[in-house]
């Protein structure tokens, strides 16, 4: 059943899955004052939250709002994608890996983290404490400024959740969950654009997370190893995790009643539907309509009632 | 569309993914990780062995992924792991004498990444001692963009007519602050980047002379930027322009214009249009244009990265087991690193 229905941060970091030259546009017009108008007009469409990346420009806008409209950032839940991996590849190409590793080192040990838990997982050299250490690092900023009990969900960035399942990682994958919800007390999920082989994984491991985040749609782009076999895992996965959907408009080839018309087969499936403007009557639109799809029906007012009165 | 022309490495994949490989990689930086990453998710368990010179690195990563060998020694790991193919992902600097010392092991494939030697006469030695029972491979990934390949097909079929002139770039954003890392190499931008857009202009349009080069330096003390004109063998001017450091790239963007007497074809890694001109009543439609969703469905079977690196090594795997030469060999590379030679040699650099 379709919970939350998100605002995704491409369009505010210059990403366009679709070309570079389509991003490189949006990234001109998307100025600190039309990203605000999107965020707005996102909610007024029918949007529950927001789910971005730890860029610096996402930074920004939510400082934005915590410096001029506090009420705004208490209206949306958030999902948080960690690491920001493209800043760590720039890194790595003007000083080397060696010297990123040693300056992720150096990290570990600033003053707002946790000196004990930085020596601890340094000296342990556990995965799930490296990580938890690694990632706390950049979720540090996102905490000060957003309400805690609006953040519901860190999400592992998909570059790492690929290594993890490619070097059979995935045992550390409780222990990580468990650091997380300890530690900030919300919820932990994957990011994947390789869910067959992250749903084999999980299955072999035993444990799946609360969130994984993947690519759905129409056209089976950025859905591996393929369209039916993402299809098939999602039915099965989707009754153990939560299932967050992105790219539901393969980057702007299948419109958006197309995408509705898929996402509906999957409903029983799907928590959580994602997509991103960066144009604020668009996204008022397409939120509007994706709220009266999937949100706005009697059965789910009764949940969702009776999950505020519980939680 | 049909994607198949251009799709050969997919084709059966599951086939040749039954061998049992036995890879090593060489340097675990982002492009050792990249590759490890990717043959394991198409071959689960298929990277053995990593070496790398960084003791914190193998240390650390040795404590934590168990199902593979870290090493820091080069013959170290050759003597106990007895690897059939080794991808050499360090330095550039590095790549010919650890290429040289596989080219007398027991290895029978190696995959180096672009540019595989730092020029053409350390290249040439590579081929001499190569001989014909060995395959090796260089990471020449655009090559394998869909985009990219569809645009050669386009051209090659005639259908934008004799090419009349070609403007391009390649640009990031990767070198914004002040580091002398590459001194040791005495090269730059053109060498580490711009090499990608020589290659695939080379294949796609067979270059023919270097007319004039051009370099400046801005946060290095080698080529930052670089601007040349090449000439086609047909006689066509091909301008280029090569930069690590626009900071508007936020991701590198290959970017070629051609200009041919029946119609201009623009492509990039992830979306190619072509507008034609006059009347042709074989084109049903005046202008063409697909972008990454379109060639992309359903396909590479693994996703890291850009797709272009999964059917790379996708490409290599296949190759292996059909004993096939790779696209990008020693020897089909040749020409771009006489290009590269003969650029640096022109801006007098």
């Amino acid at each position: 059943m379709v919970r939350e229905l998100l605002l995704g941060d491409n369009a505010f970091i210059g990403v366009s899955h679709l070309c570079q030259e389509k991003a490189k546009e949006e990234d001109k017009e998307c100025q600190l004052e039309n990203k605000a108008n999107v965020v707005r007009a996102a909610l007024e469409g029918g949007a529950t939250g927001f789910t971005f990346s730890s860029h610096k420009s996402n930074l920004e806008l939510l400082t934005y709002f915590h410096d001029s409209d506090k009420a705004l950032l208490g209206r949306m839940n958030y999902y948080i994608l960690v690491p920001y991996s493209q800043s760590y590849v720039r890194k790595s190409n003007v000083d080397g890996t060696p010297a990123l590793i040693k300056s992720k080192l150096r990290d570990f040990f600033s003053a707002k983290m946790s000196i004990s838990d930085a020596l601890v997982s340094l000296l342990t050299l556990k995965l799930d404490r490296l990580a938890g250490v690694f990632l706390e690092s950049e979720l540090i900023p996102y905490f000060e400024i957003l309400p805690r009990k609006n953040i519901k969900g860190i999400l592992l960035h998909e570059v790492l959740t690929e290594l993890f399942i490619a070097f059979d990682l995935m045992d550390s994958i409780k222990p990580l969950e468990r650091h997380m919800n300890t530690r900030f007390n919300v919820g932990f999920g994957l990011e994947t654009r390789n869910f067959s082989s992250l749903s084999n994984s999980l299955t072999k491991s035993g444990h799946f997370p609360e969130y994984i985040m993947t690519p759905i749609n129409r056209v089976g782009y950025q859905m591996t190893e393929s369209k039916d076999g993402v299809e098939n895992a999602i039915k099965e996965v989707g009754k153990k995790s939560k299932i967050i959907a992105i790219n539901i408009l393969a980057s702007g080839i299948v419109s958006l009643d197309q995408a509705i018309e898929d996402l509906e087969r999957y409903e029983d499936s799907i928590y959580a539907i994602t997509t991103a403007s960066s144009k604020p009557n668009r996204a008022f639109s397409n939120f509007q309509k994706l709220s009266q799809t999937f949100l706005i029906k009697p059965e789910n007012n009764i949940n969702t009632l009776i999950n505020q009165v519980l939680y | 569309m049909s994607t198949e022309k251009i799709l050969q490495e997919v084709e059966n994949w599951k086939s040749y993914m039954n061998q049992d490989f036995n890879i090593s990689i060489v340097g675990f930086g982002k492009m050792g990780a990249l590759h490890s990453g990717i043959l394991n998710l198409l071959k689960p368990g298929s990277v053995k062995a990593v070496v790398d010179k960084g003791r914190l690195l193998t240390f650390g990563a040795s404590r934590i992924i168990k199902c593979t060998k870290f090493y820091r020694d080069l013959d170290e790991m050759l003597r106990k792991n007895n690897p059939d193919t080794v991808y050499v992902t360090t330095p550039a600097g590095s790549h010919y004498n650890i290429v040289s010392r596989l080219l007398e092991s027991q290895v029978e494939n190696i995959f180096v990444e672009k540019p595989p030697t730092i020029d053409s006469r350390q290249l040439s030695s590579l081929i001499n001692k190569k001989g014909s029972s060995k395959r090796v491979m260089v990471g020449f990934q655009k090559r394998f963009a869909l985009p990219f390949r569809h645009a050669k097909n386009i051209i090659s079929e005639g259908e934008i007519g004799e090419i009349e002139n070609v403007s391009s770039y390649i640009k990031s954003s990767d070198i914004l602050t002040r580091t002398d890392r590459f001194d040791n190499i005495g090269r730059g931008v053109l060498l580490d980047l711009g090499i990608h857009l020589v290659d695939l202009l080379n294949w796609m349009l067979k270059i023919d002379t270097v007319k004039s080069s051009n370099f400046k330096k801005i946060f290095t003390n080698v080529d930052d930027y670089f601007e040349f004109t090449m000439k086609t063998a047909k006689g066509a001017d091909v301008f280029v322009e090569t930069t690590w450091s626009s900071p508007e790239h936020r991701v590198p963007l290959t970017y070629i214009m051609i200009r041919g007497s029946k119609g201009t074809l623009e492509v990039t890694e992830d979306h190619l249009r072509v507008e034609y001109i006059g009347n042709y009543p074989e084109k049903r439609n005046k202008r063409l244009e697909l972008y990454k969703p379109n060639y992309y469905q359903s396909t590479p079977p693994v996703n890291l990265g850009d797709p272009e690196y999964t059917l790379e090594n996708m490409h290599f795997l296949q190759t292996i087991c059909s004993s096939e030469e790779p696209l990008t060999s020693l020897e089909n590379v040749r020409e771009t690193m006489y290009l590269v030679d003969e650029l640096y040699r022109k801006a007098q650099m």
